[in-house]
């Protein structure tokens, strides 16, 4: 049971960053931009960093289902959530608000709380994963494949609510 | 049969968290309709025009227990903060610039809630001047029926409420004043 369970944990977790690299690499020149109003880096390194993140998430993801790179996608993925979660507490106490362009132009995404929960979720499902590969491998069954996608989705949804609430939110202020 | 049942309870799990985070939306979508439009906010606190009853409050200035009526001398603002809540820090660093421009046709006092150390607290960082109430039981809170803060009241002397409403800037003070000094422009 318990080596099913971190099987579809496994699956979410790189279909969720297979996904999102997707969709940051479909619209890469606006996820440039996103990258370069975090203002962490000069222009032209956080283009070149942004340019890599989509790549290193998608093969980062792959990575993952791999059972003899899994650790090694782990590892990418850490450094990539580290990263990204400290430049979005640098962005929450500065008070800007920006897009994060987490998934490309596909969804609109801020760099805010959720955003920072999110990367703290994936960080530790992450820890929890690399902690208990399961010494059989990995198995990618149906089920398993269509469960921890189903997960992936749920994640995606709960973004898309989180969007919804803060325009709502943003609508009655300008209503004040 | 069995792995039917296992994939299903955990998609099953995460929906419940999914239907949280959703509760937990709307809820909160509810506190804004409900406590942020002008609207509602024109509903909080005693009705313009009415008198707030007069009870007996701890004020921090005199360090003894006083009534309201006899804390105020003339046209008075009373706002009401909480130590924790950004707007009222907000405020607070504006409230000795007005009160300093004002006090001579306007009475200026500050009604906390919430813990005794962080009210001294905060009452040290800003170097609040004027009338200090401490309400840790929330009892002026409840007799001016204040449910948000920053929320103020423009009073006449005998407790009658002038005008109201949030006061988290410097220009809310100002308008505020003007209820109760007869038409005089504030800057």
């Amino acid at each position: 049971m318990g080596e099913h369970f971190i099987n579809i944990l496994i699956i979410h977790t790189a279909s969720f960053f297979i996904l999102t690299g997707t969709a940051k690499l479909f619209s890469l020149k606006q996820f440039l931009l996103y990258t370069a109003d975090f203002q962490i880096l000069p222009r032209p390194l956080s283009y070149a960093a942004g340019s890599l993140i989509p790549i290193l998430e998608i093969g980062g993801g792959f990575l993952l289902l791999n059972y003899g790179w899994w650790n090694m996608g782990a590892a990418i993925l850490l450094v990539l959530l580290t990263l990204f979660g400290f430049s979005l507490l640098k962005i929450i106490n500065s008070g800007r608000k920006i897009r994060c362009g987490c998934y490309g132009k596909w969804l609109a995404a801020e760099a805010d709380i959720f955003s920072l929960g999110k990367a703290i979720y994936f960080f530790f499902l992450l820890l929890l994963v690399s902690a208990s590969v399961p010494s059989t491998g990995i198995h990618l069954s149906i089920p398993a494949i269509v469960t921890g996608f189903l997960l992936t989705l749920l994640v995606i949804a709960a973004q898309k609510m989180w969007q919804l609430y803060q325009q709502n939110k943003q609508q009655l202020q300008n209503k004040r | 049969m069995e792995d039917f049942l296992f994939y299903s309870v955990i998609i099953l799990w995460f929906l419940q968290i999914f239907n949280g985070f959703l509760l937990i939306l709307l809820f909160r979508q509810f506190g804004e309709v409900y406590l942020s439009t002008s609207d509602s906010i024109s509903r909080d606190g005693v009705a313009m025009g009415e008198k707030a009853l007069d009870h007996i409050c701890f004020s921090y200035t005199k360090s003894e227990e006083v009534t309201w009526s006899s804390i105020i001398e003339k046209p008075a603002i009373i706002a009401f903060v909480s130590p924790d809540c950004k707007p009222c820090r907000e405020m607070l660093s504006h409230w000795n610039t007005v009160q300093k421009q004002l006090s001579e046709k306007v009475q200026f006092i500050l009604v906390f809630t919430g813990e005794d150390r962080k009210v001294r607290k905060i009452i040290q960082e800003f170097q609040l001047q004027g009338e200090i109430i401490l309400d840790s039981k929330e009892q002026s809170f409840h007799h001016f029926k204040v449910r948000v803060t920053p929320f103020a009241f423009a009073v006449e002397k005998e407790l009658i409420v002038k005008d109201k409403g949030l006061c988290g800037t410097k220009e809310q003070l100002y308008l505020l004043a003007e209820s109760i000094t007869k038409g005089d422009e504030f800057k």
